[in-house]
């Protein structure tokens, strides 16, 4: 149920019960606004510069996602996943095809298990150091952005160099991934992991210990253990609350069981909290590329099942099963074409559990993919977490929510 | 306008090219950002591809102050409202750049919520292709902008 | 796999509900339970309090009209539920009719079905009896139709400004989409 401020805190009317007649004033945060990541509209009642109720609305990204990929193939899909967490599109990627293949029945090779734990995990790091960026400098701490786009940019060069692209990269399919790591991978992760190592120390020496940093975070926007449970929110939003989930740890896929981490969890459940939670988080997701770059055997990227990859251009020119099978997974309304029935599969994204549900009646092209964006719920709690909050603080408590709109809006 | 003589006069064509230079060099960016392609427009403006240096770095968060308006992502039928009043508002002279093929024809989005270009209801002066178009791209694109303004005609008198 | 809404789970509900509980289907690890529309908040709020699923992970809905093989009604709002301290899950399924389809609101259980059921309400036409604000979520409030049901052409837009091209697009497509089916006979989206 959505919360009164009188509700939230009890003491309000009366801490500010000086005998005048107040009328509030509503002002509109609105959907071009600077701060606000990406489209979305707050109306604000004010007291003064106190928020007494606000209504968030969403939907000025509604691209149709859902409707959209139920006219696409399987594989066809990818792309517009790539588009849903924009800012960590192999996880979106790697989730999907996960869930595909759960729906075939196909395992994919091993790995490939250990490509996609690394690929997800530098998209990882690329989200959170986005996320903490973008809020330092919403915050006035520009260098902390510029610093942190540095390393963004090295992570991003090194995902060009295996996918092709920056940001919308398409590198999984139905199956496996597209192509193997290219060779000199070790030594390229080598130079991404010194230039994020030291970045993230520069940074840590401007905001960990700066006054005015610790002033406007500590405290602002606090989200009890109560409500974080109620609201449905998972990732760091809610680790950060104390509620220590992780899809990773607790049902781990891809990789994810044979490599040690440690999942970050605080109690706080402010906007400090949150931010520590998140470079705690960028930590780990090195030692786990790390590790996984150790102990990653070799073998072939692509399951080679007829029903989903495209056989070897060698075998296509010479024998005729080949060709069939090439013909066959690409004509229209042949393809990879799953039996009838559902699943609900689920990664840790870079704000919590993305599930992908899916139906298949049997043809090439999904009958419904529904998408559970993490940070919808997050947005959902967010009316009650702005209240009693001044209009100031609402910008730093947004940039720690981290949401997404290709994610929210779908 | 060929052969009017009141065209070629010298003052009205060093005071087009002076403006022209001053308007190119200061630009002010109001960035209408939606979607992943504001991811590289941030990528374009931090110290690696830098914007600063071509005197277009600079964003007005607020369309009276801005002249460039730069459209960057997806618009939606929701948004559209939205995006025509901001255009309304700015002050001539104004610029429009499409940054990315949502904003240009609607890019893979052809559906009942996106709008298939913001060149249904704005008048466009760059089309940036790309998702997200590098920012290589984006800056090919702004130098190509700075030409035209180079070029065209201000009024002022 | 840990405990996911395993047949132990179906057994001990239709042993405190009996009939409300329609059925059950075996999905690939997960097992979902079909329950009667009008027994949905007694059966959540059993699962809520006595069975430690204190957590709404998703509300989703689905459209299986034309759907192989399926009978009864076709419009599904899928509950994903999820215990905090016992990371067990539990997957419901009600079936609503297209016209009339209505189901009562978990809004008082859970904060999160607020949100949820308005995106069904938007995409389906699902009305949520009791819900506080039943209004569309990811569209505008002039939008007619609920786009995510089988019968909404994809290409329909509703724009609320004027558009300088004034093609149809929707037309455009069915007719490019009848060609194509008549071209190469294969079965084309919907």
């Amino acid at each position: 149920m959505p919360m009164d401020i009188s509700q939230k805190i009890p003491q309000w009317k009366a801490q500010r019960d000086d005998g005048f007649d107040i009328e509030p004033l509503y002002i509109n945060m609105g959907p071009s606004h600077p701060a606000m990541h990406g489209t979305v509209k707050m109306v604000l009642k004010l007291d003064g510069e106190t928020v007494v109720n606000s209504e968030v609305e969403i939907g000025y990204l509604h691209r149709c996602f859902e409707k959209t990929v139920e006219q696409k193939t399987w594989n066809q899909a990818i792309p517009y996943t790539d588009r849903l967490n924009y800012v960590s599109p192999l996880i979106n990627n790697m989730g999907y095809c996960m869930a595909v293949e759960k729906l075939l029945g196909v395992t994919v090779p091993e790995r490939t298990d250990y490509i996609r734990t690394i690929m997800c995990e530098l998209s990882r790091i690329g989200d959170h150091l986005t996320c903490i960026g973008a809020g330092a400098m919403e915050l006035g701490a520009l260098t902390a952005f510029l610093y942190f786009m540095k390393a963004r940019e090295s992570s991003w060069q090194l995902i060009e160099e295996v996918t092709g692209a920056r940001l919308t990269i398409s590198y999984g399919r139905v199956g496996g991934v597209v192509r193997d790591l290219p060779a000199n991978f070790s030594e390229r992760w080598a130079w991404v992991k010194s230039q994020v190592e030291e970045n993230m120390g520069e940074v840590g020496t401007l905001l960990n210990s700066n006054r005015i940093f610790i002033d406007r975070m500590k405290g602002v926007g606090v989200m009890p253990l109560g409500r974080v449970l109620s609201y449905g929110m998972t990732g760091p939003f809610a680790r950060a609350s104390g509620f220590d989930y992780d899809l990773r740890r607790d049902e781990p896929y891809f990789a994810y069981d044979k490599v040690r981490f440690d999942v970050p969890t605080r109690s706080g459940g402010d906007n400090w909290c949150r931010y520590e939670v998140r470079m705690e988080e960028i930590r780990q997701s090195v030692r786990i590329i790390d590790q996984a770059l150790a102990l990653m055997p070799e073998g072939i990227v692509r399951v080679e099942d007829p029903r989903v990859s495209l056989p070897r251009k060698k075998e296509v020119y010479s024998n005729i099963e080949a060709l069939m099978n090439h013909f066959k997974l690409l004509m229209p309304g042949h393809g990879i074409r799953p039996d009838l029935g559902e699943v609900y599969a689920a990664v840790e994204g870079g704000n919590g559990e993305l599930g992908f549900w899916l139906i298949s009646d049997g043809s090439d092209r999904p009958w419904r993919l529904r998408v559970r964006p993490p940070c919808f719920p997050i947005m959902s709690g967010v009316e009650e977490l702005i209240l009693g909050e001044q209009v100031a603080d609402i910008v730093p408590v947004f940039g720690s929510v981290n949401m997404i709109g290709g994610e929210l809006d779908r | 306008m060929a052969g009017d003589p009141l065209q070629e006069v010298v003052l009205t064509t060093k005071l087009d090219k002076v403006l022209g230079w001053a308007r190119k060099y200061s630009l002010f960016q109001y960035p209408f950002v939606t979607a992943c392609c504001g991811m590289e427009f941030m990528s374009t403006s931090a110290s690696h591809y830098d914007t600063d240096r071509f005197g277009a770095a600079f964003p007005r968060f607020s369309p009276r102050q801005a002249d460039l308006l730069m459209v960057v992502g997806t618009i939606t039928h929701k948004q559209a409202p939205i995006l025509k009043r901001v255009y309304d508002q700015m002050c001539e002279p104004k610029w429009v750049v499409a940054f990315g093929v949502c904003a240009t024809s609607g890019g893979f989005y052809q559906n009942y919520g996106s709008v298939p270009g913001i060149d249904c209801f704005l008048p466009v002066d760059m089309y940036i292709p790309g998702c997200p178009p590098r920012p290589e791209t984006v800056i090919d694109a702004l130098l190509k902008l700075q030409e035209r303004i180079q070029n065209q005609r201000h009024a002022v008198l | 796999m840990p405990a996911n809404s395993s047949p132990a789970l179906f057994e001990a509900l239709q042993a405190h509900f009996g009939d409300k509980i329609e059925g059950r289907q075996d999905l690939h690890g997960r097992e979902a339970i079909r329950i009667r529309p009008t027994a949905l908040l007694e059966v959540v709020s059993h699962l809520k309090s006595a069975m430690g699923f204190d957590f709404l992970m998703d509300l989703s809905g689905a459209d299986y009209s034309g759907y192989p093989g399926h009978q009864g009604d076709p419009l599904c709002v899928s509950y994903q539920l999820f215990g905090a301290a016992t990371r067990a899950r539990a997957w419901l399924k009600v079936y609503l009719p297209l016209e009339g389809a209505k189901v009562g609101t978990l809004s008082n259980e859970f904060a999160c079905a607020n949100w949820y059921e308005r995106e069904c309400w938007d995409m389906y036409g699902v009305e949520f009896t009791g819900h506080p604000n039943l209004k569309r979520l990811l569209l505008y409030e002039e939008f007619v139709g609920h786009p995510l049901r089988k019968d909404y052409p994809i290409m329909r837009m509703q724009p609320l400004i004027p558009m300088r091209n004034a093609v149809d697009y929707e037309s455009v497509a069915v007719a490019r989409r009848n060609e194509k089916e008549q071209a190469t006979g294969a079965k084309a989206g919907n």
